[in-house]
C-alpha cells in the first residue's frame, strides 16, 4: 500500500474490535522430518545433556528460518546486481540454571550479545542431517550457557542487585501449525518492475542520483520449546524502496523516500509505486530551489507520514521492554542507558487524548502488515494496551521480564519486543478544517510570522549515504532519541499562503515533547515501516533494509504539537558536482 | 626533500588537450568492435577529463575499471544440499589523481595512524546491464566524489611531505606506462547446475557414517571475472577469466580439543579439468582414513631440525616468505620491513634455485596455474618477472607505484573489486637445476637426521595456508599452518603427528634451504593482502631445509561433543 493511498485511510478507535481477531485457522501439525528431527534431539537433549557436576538445561528450544529471498534495484532505468539467495538456518536458545536466574542476560566484555548458536541445515528434509546439525548446536549452547551463568554469577557475588527481576518468565504451552508457502518468487517480475519505476527520473533532470531497491522473501520458521509450545510460521514480505537525491545550486544535499509494502508480491501496488516514485522526483526537484528554514521555535502540525515517522523514531522505542544485561562494573558504561518510561509506568506520558494500542491480530487485509498469529517465542499474538488516555499502562515485552512488566505480551520479534500494528488512537480528533484552524489559532496566539506544517521525515534505516546506517549501528545500543530529517515541510502564513522548505531538522526533541500535543485530527494514517530494534541491525549493501527485518504499521493520526524547534540542517554544505549529468548536460540535454 | 612540481598552467592544459585528442582520433576507429561498457567509460572518462581541466588543480590521471562478478555455486554437507545459487553483480573501481607522477594524491602520509590518505576499500555498485547512460551517470557521481576526496588528500600529503623529514626512496608515486588495446573473449560459465547439486551430495556423503567428523562438505564454484577497464594514458581492455573450483572440507576434533581439519581443493579453467567422480571418491575415502588417524597422531613439542617440505608445502612457503617479501610497495613504505630491498643482486637461496612469478603462463604440467592474466588492474599487460636467478636476488614485483631502481611497472598490481591495487603475486613457480629424485631427498633427510643426532625430522605433506608479518613495529616472521605432518625416523619410519605451526624469520629460513626434488606440485588459492583477495597460484618441487623451527599450534579449549551423534536415527559412533 502506497503512503498516499494509506493516508487517511479511516480507522477509528470505536471500529477497532472489527479487525481483532482474525487469526488465520490453526492447522495440524505438520509430519515433516524438520519438526521430527527436532523434537527427538530435544527430546534426547532435556534427557541426556549433562556435564558431570554441572546443571543440565531447564529449557531447550530450536528456530528453524526457512528463508527464500531476492534483493535487486535499478538506477536510471538500468538493473543493478541481483542477489537471490535460500537457506535454511538453525537457531538454539538454551538456558541452565532456573528461571529466577539463569545464562541470559548477561554481556561479558566482549560487548557483543550472547553469540547465538546457529547452525546451516540442508534445504530438504533430511532427518538425520538436521539431527546431525541440531546435536552440535545444542552440544555447543550447552557448553557456552554454563560458562556464561559462571561469569554472571562471579560477577553478580560481590554485587546487590538494584532490581532482581527474574531472566524467564513462565508461560503455558501453546501451539500454532501454517502450511509452508513454496511458490517460486517472480525474480522476473520484480525486475520489470524496479526498471520501470526507475525509469520515471529518466526525464528529471533536476534529480541528480535514485535508486529503487525490491526485497521479497519467503520465510518459514519451525519452533519447537521443551515446555511442548511448537508453531510452524509463514512470514512472507515484498517491499520496493525509491530514493531520490540532488544537489542545490549551493550544494545543498536534497533527498527523499518512499517504500510501498505487501506481504506477497501480487499485493505490491504497482500503480502506486510508479505514483511514489514521480512523487519522490518531483519533491526533490522543486525543495531543490526552496530556501532553508533558518530557525523555528512555535506551534508545528505533523500529519501523514510524518507523524508516524516521528512517533516511530521518537517515542516506540520507549514502548519496547528491553531488558538491561548485567555486565562487569568496569564495562557497564558502555551498556545501554536504562529506558526512562521504565519509570513512567502508570505516569503520564502522552496527553490525554491519545490511547496506544499494539495489535498483531488485525488482519494484513486491511493493510496492516505487522501482524502474527504467535510470536517468535510462541506466545499467542493479542491486543496490549501501551498507553490509556495518556497514562503508561506497560511495555511490548517477551519471556525476558523487565522491571514492571513480568509476563510477555506476546511481543518477540528478533532478539526483543517489537511492535506489530501500533493504533494510536483518540476519542477527540478534529476535521481536518477544524484542526487547521487550531493550528491557525496557535500560531496567532504565538505571534509567529508563519507556523510550520511537517508532512515527510527520513527514515534511519533507509540511508541516502550510507551515513544514516552508521549512525544506526552507533546508536544501536543506546536510548538517545534521533530523529531523521524533515524532507517535506512548508510554511504556513496567517494569510494561508504556503511556502516550501528546502530542509529542516529537529532539535532538542524528545519523547516528552509529545505530552505538548494539543489538537490530533479524527482520520488517522497508516504507515508500514520495516523497522530493525536490535543493538546490531543487518547492514544492507544497498541502503534499504534487509529481505525479512521485521514490519510495523502504525496509524496515527495528525499531531499539533504546541512548541517544537526546527532549523536548518546542522552539517556543512557539500561543493555542488563539477561536471553536469552526462545524460542531461550532453547533447540531448 | 620533495616539493611538489607544477608547470606553468597553458604548458599542462596543451599537453592534456593533446593526449586526449589522439585518444579520441583512435577511439573513433576502435568504437565499432569495442563493448558497450567500455564505450560508455571512454566517453564519460573523455568528459571528466575536459570538464575537470577548467579546474585549478586538474586531475593528471584517471581511470574506471568495471568489474562483473558471476558465480554459481552448489554446496553440500554430509549428503545433503545446503545451498545453490547465481549471482552476478558489478562494482566500479575509480584511480583519479590530482598532482604529477612525481607526487600525487596517493603518496603515503608518514607517521599518520591511517598511513593512506584513501581508505582502502569502497564499494560502488554498477548497473549489470549493458546501458550506456546509467552506466555514465555512475561514473559520473564518482569521478566527482573521487576527485573532491583526491584534492582533499592532495593538499594533506604536500604538507606531510614538508613536515616530515626526507623520504628515504625518492622514486615517484606513479609510473609512466603505455596504454594498451585488447578485447578478451567472454567466459561463459557452463555448469548444469542440478547436475552439480547431485555431484556435491554425493562427494559429501561418506562423511555422514562417522560420527568423530562433526564438519564436512562438498561447495562447487564457477567464477567468472570480467573486467572493463580504461584511462587517460588511452587503454581500453577487456579480460575475461572463468575459474572451476571444487572444494571440499572437513575435520574432526581430537580428545583434547584440538581441531583438525583437511580440504582438498580442485582448481581449473574449465570443468572437464575438474577431477572424475572416481577420483574424488578415492580422495574422500582418504580424507577420512587420514581424520581417523589424526585424531589417535601424537602431538608434536616444539622442535628445531631438518625437514621436507612437499611440493604444495614448499609453494606456499615461498609464497609467504618470499613472495610477500619482493612486492614493490613493501620496499618503500616506511613502516615496511624492506626485508630484500638492499640485497638485489645478492645471494639468497643455492645456486640452483631460481624463483620467478609469471602471469603469462596458464599451464604447468598437467595443472592449471590460476594465478594468471594478461592485464592487471592497472591496466598493464602481466610480465614474467625473474625475482631469483640463480640463487641471486633481481628483481621485484612491481605495480605503478615505483622504486628507487624500478620505474615501471611489470604488470602486478592487483587487486579485489573495491581495493585500491598495489603490487602482488601471480604464479609463484620455483624452478630447481640438477633436482634430486624423491628417494634421493628423503635420503638427504634422513643423514641430516643422523648428522645432527636428532630423534627424528618431520616430513610436512599438506598445508592449509599461513600468514606472514613484513612491518617493522613486531618482528619480521611468518607462520605456515600444516594438515598433515609425519615424524621421519632415522630407519626411515614415518609417522602421522598433530598439533605444530611451522614458523621462522625470512632470511634465516632461506639460508637454509639445500635442495629439491624432480616432482612439482601446484597450489592453486587465495591470497589476501590490503588490496583484497586475488587468485594466486605457488608450483613448487619438494625441498629439504636443513633447520626449520615448529610451535605448537593454537587449539580449541572445547571438549568434543558430550553426546554420541544421532546417526540413523539411533546414537552411536558408527554404522
Amino acid at each position: 500500500m502506497t503512503e498516499s493511498e494509506a493516508h487517511r485511510k479511516g480507522l477509528f478507535a470505536a471500529t477497532l474490535g472489527a479487525l481483532v481477531g482474525v487469526i488465520p485457522p490453526f492447522g495440524a501439525e505438520p509430519e515433516g522430518a524438520t519438526m521430527h528431527a527436532l523434537r527427538d534431539e530435544l527430546a534426547r537433549s532435556m534427557a541426556e545433556l549433562r556435564m558431570d557436576g554441572m546443571p543440565a538445561p531447564y529449557f531447550i528450544a530450536y528456530t528453524v528460518v526457512d528463508a527464500d529471498t531476492i534483493e535487486t534495484g535499478a538506477s536510471f532505468g538500468a538493473l543493478l546486481p541481483t542477489t537471490e539467495s535460500r537457506s535454511r538456518r538453525l537457531q538454539v536458545e538454551l538456558r541452565v540454571g532456573e528461571p529466577a536466574f539463569d545464562n541470559t542476560n548477561y554481556r561479558d566484555r566482549s560487548f557483543l550479545p550472547t553469540r547465538a548458536q546457529t547452525r546451516t541445515l540442508p534445504l530438504a528434509d533430511d532427518y538425520q542431517e538436521i539431527r546431525r546439525q541440531t546435536w552440535l548446536a545444542t552440544d555447543a549452547a550447552y557448553k557456552q550457557a554454563l560458562e556464561m551463568l559462571a561469569k554472571k554469577r562471579a560477577v553478580l557475588q560481590n554485587e546487590t542487585r538494584s532490581e532482581d527481576v527474574a531472566d524467564f518468565h513462565a508461560q503455558e504451552p501453546s501451539s500454532h501449525f501454517e502450511e509452508p508457502d513454496t511458490s517460486a518468487l517472480p525474480v522476473a517480475e520484480v525486475r520489470d518492475l524496479v526498471r520501470q519505476a526507475s525509469s520515471v527520473f529518466v526525464d528529471m533532470p533536476l534529480v541528480y542520483n535514485s535508486t529503487v531497491n525490491a526485497t521479497l522473501s519467503n520465510r518459514h520458521i519451525t519452533y519447537v520449546n521443551s515446555e511442548g509450545t511448537a508453531f510452524t510460521r509463514s512470514d512472507p514480505h515484498a517491499a520496493v524502496w525509491v530514493r531520490a537525491r540532488t544537489q542545490a545550486e549551493d550544494g545543498a544535499v536534497v533527498d527523499d523516500f518512499a517504500a510501498v509494502h505487501g506481504r506477497h508480491w501480487d499485493e505490491v501496488d504497482r500503480d502506486g509505486l510508479l505514483a511514489s516514485a514521480r512523487e519522490v522526483g518531483e519533491n526533490v526537484a522543486a525543495r531543490r530551489a526552496a530556501p532553508d528554514l533558518t530557525r523555528y521555535t512555535g506551534p508545528v502540525l505533523v500529519t501523514g507520514q510524518a507523524a508516524a515517522e516521528l512517533f516511530a523514531q521518537a517515542v516506540m522505542p520507549r514502548l519496547l521492554g528491553k531488558r538491561a544485561p548485567d555486565m562487569t562494573p568496569q564495562f557497564r558504561r558502555f551498556g545501554a542507558s536504562r529506558n526512562p518510561f521504565l519509570d513512567k509506568l502508570g505516569g503520564r506520558v502522552l496527553p490525554r487524548l491519545l490511547t496506544v494500542v499494539d495489535d498483531p491480530t488485525i488482519a494484513a487485509a486491511d493493510g496492516f502488515l505487522g501482524g502474527f498469529p504467535v510470536d517468535d517465542d510462541g506466545v499467542p499474538a493479542a491486543p496490549t494496551t501501551l498507553v490509556e488516555r495518556g497514562i503508561l499502562r506497560t511495555l511490548l515485552s517477551t519471556r525476558n521480564p523487565v522491571p514492571g512488566v513480568d509476563a510477555s505480551t506476546g511481543n518477540r520479534r528478533g532478539a526483543g519486543p517489537l511492535p506489530s500494528n501500533l493504533l494510536v488512537t483518540t476519542a477527540r480528533g478534529l476535521a481536518p478544517a477544524d484542526l487547521n484552524e487550531e493550528f491557525a489559532q496557535l500560531v496567532a496566539e504565538w505571534g509567529t510570522e508563519y507556523g510550520v506544517v511537517v508532512h515527510r521525515l527520513g527514515n534511519p534505516s533507509v540511508s541516502q549515504d550510507g551515513a544514516s546506517t552508521a549512525r544506526m549501528i552507533v546508536l544501536g545500543a543506546s536510548q538517545e532519541t534521533s530523529v531523521e530529517g524533515v524532507t517535506l515541510a512548508y510554511k504556513v502564513f496567517a494569510d494561508g499562503r504556503r511556502e516550501l522548505i528546502r530542509n529542516a531538522e529537529f532539535t532538542a526533541l524528545s519523547e516528552a515533547a509529545f505530552k505538548d500535543i494539543v489538537a490530533v485530527s479524527e482520520a488517522p494514517n497508516v504507515y508500514t515501516m520495516s523497522y530493525d530494534a536490535s543493538d546490531f541491525p543487518s547492514f544492507s549493501f544497498s541502503g534499504v533494509p534487509a529481505p525479512g527485518t521485521p514490519r510495523i504499521t502504525i496509524s496515527i493520526p495528525d499531531l499539533l504539537f504546541e512548541e517544537l524547534t526546527l532549523r536548518k540542517p546542522s552539517e556543512n554544505i557539500p561543493r555542488p558536482p563539477v561536471a553536469g549529468h552526462p545524460y542531461f548536460d550532453d547533447e540531448r540535454g | 626533500m620533495l616539493h611538489p612540481k607544477f608547470g606553468p598552467p597553458w604548458r599542462k592544459l596543451a599537453c592534456r588537450v593533446l593526449s586526449w585528442l589522439t585518444a579520441l582520433l583512435a577511439l573513433d576507429a576502435y568504437a565499432s568492435e569495442t563493448p558497450v561498457v567500455l564505450q560508455a567509460m571512454q566517453a564519460e572518462l573523455a568528459r571528466s577529463m575536459e570538464a575537470l581541466a577548467g579546474e585549478e588543480q586538474p586531475p593528471y590521471f584517471l581511470s574506471y575499471e568495471i568489474t562483473e562478478l558471476r558465480n554459481v555455486g552448489v554446496s553440500a554437507s554430509f549428503g545433503a544440499l545446503t545451498s545453490s545459487g547465481d549471482n552476478r553483480s558489478r562494482g566500479l573501481d575509480v584511480d583519479l589523481r590530482v598532482g604529477g607522477h612525481k607526487l600525487d594524491n596517493t603518496r603515503q602520509i608518514r607517521g599518520a595512524r591511517n598511513a593512506f590518505p584513501s581508505s582502502l576499500w569502497s564499494l560502488v555498485a554498477a548497473p549489470v546491464e549493458n546501458d550506456v547512460d546509467a552506466i555514465r551517470s555512475v561514473l559520473w557521481r564518482e569521478t566527482d566524489r573521487q576527485y573532491k576526496l583526491a584534492m582533499e588528500q592532495f593538499t594533506n600529503v604536500v604538507t606531510n611531505v614538508q613536515v616530515k623529514v626526507e623520504a628515504e626512496d625518492q622514486a615517484g608515486d606513479f609510473s609512466r606506462e603505455p596504454g594498451h588495446r585488447a578485447i578478451e573473449e567472454a567466459a561463459p560459465i557452463d555448469v548444469d547446475r542440478a547436475d552439480w547439486e547431485a555431484k556435491v551430495a554425493r562427494y559429501s556423503a561418506p562423511f555422514s557414517a562417522y560420527g568423530e567428523i562433526l564438519d564436512a562438505s562438498a561447495r562447487l564454484s564457477a567464477f567468472t571475472e570480467t573486467r572493463w577497464f580504461v584511462n587517460s594514458d588511452g587503454a581500453a581492455i577487456q579480460t575475461a577469466e572463468t575459474i572451476y573450483r571444487l572444494f571440499i572440507s572437513a575435520s574432526t576434533k581430537a580428545e583434547d580439543g584440538m581441531e583438525l581439519p583437511l580440504y582438498r581443493d580442485y582448481g581449473s579453467f574449465t570443468l572437464d579439468g575438474l577431477p572424475d567422480d572416481e577420483t574424488v571418491a578415492g580422495d574422500v575415502r582418504t580424507m577420512i582414513d587420514t581424520l581417523l588417524a589424526l585424531r589417535e597422531a601424537p602431538v608434536v613439542e616444539p622442535y628445531t631440525g631438518p625437514a621436507i617440505l612437499s611440493g604444495t608445502a614448499s609453494g606456499v612457503f615461498f609464497h609467504e616468505i618470499l613472495g610477500h617479501r619482493v612486492e614493490g610497495h613493501r620496499q618503500k613504505l616506511e613502516d615496511e620491513g624492506q626485508t630484500f630491498k638492499k640485497m638485489r643482486n645478492e645471494r639468497v637461496l643455492p645456486e640452483n634455485f631460481s624463483v620467478f612469478f609469471d602471469p603469462t603462463q596458464k599451464r604447468l604440467a598437467s595443472f592449471d596455474l590460476v594465478g594468471s592474466y594478461r592485464y592487471d588492474n592497472q591496466g598493464v599487460a602481466g610480465r614474467r618477472v625473474a625475482v631469483i636467478d640463480k640463487g641471486v636476488l633481481k628483481n621485484f614485483l612491481m605495480s605503478r607505484m615505483p622504486i628507487d631502481g624500478f620505474p615501471n611497472s611489470n604488470g602486478h598490481g592487483r587487486k579485489q573489486m573495491g581495493y585500491k591495487p598495489v603490487a602482488r603475486q601471480s604464479n609463484l613457480i620455483v624452478h630447481v637445476e640438477n633436482p634430486l629424485t624423491s628417494e634421493a631427498l628423503k635420503a638427504r633427510l634422513i643423514s641430516a637426521i643422523q648428522a645432527e643426532g636428532k630423534p627424528f625430522g618431520l616430513r610436512f605433506v599438506e598445508i592449509q595456508g599461513g600468514f606472514t608479518i613484513t612491518g617493522r613495529t613486531i618482528p619480521n616472521s611468518f607462520n605456515v599452518t600444516p594438515l598433515l605432518v609425519y615424524r621421519v625416523y632415522p630407519d626411515g619410519r614415518e609417522e602421522l603427528v598433530r598439533g605444530v605451526d611451522l614458523i621462522g624469520t625470512p632470511l634465516t629460513t632461506f639460508s637454509r634451504i639445500v635442495a629439491g626434488d624432480d616432482q612439482i606440485a601446484v597450489f592453486n588459492g587465495t591470497c589476501g593482502a590490503e588490496s583484497g583477495g586475488v587468485p594466486v597460484a605457488a608450483a613448487s618441487p619438494a625441498i629439504l631445509v636443513s633447520q626449520i623451527e615448529v610451535q605448537k599450534k593454537s587449539k580449541s579449549q572445547e571438549r568434543p561433543p558430550l553426546l554420541p551423534a544421532p546417526i540413523g536415527g539411533q546414537t552411536h559412533d558408527r554404522i
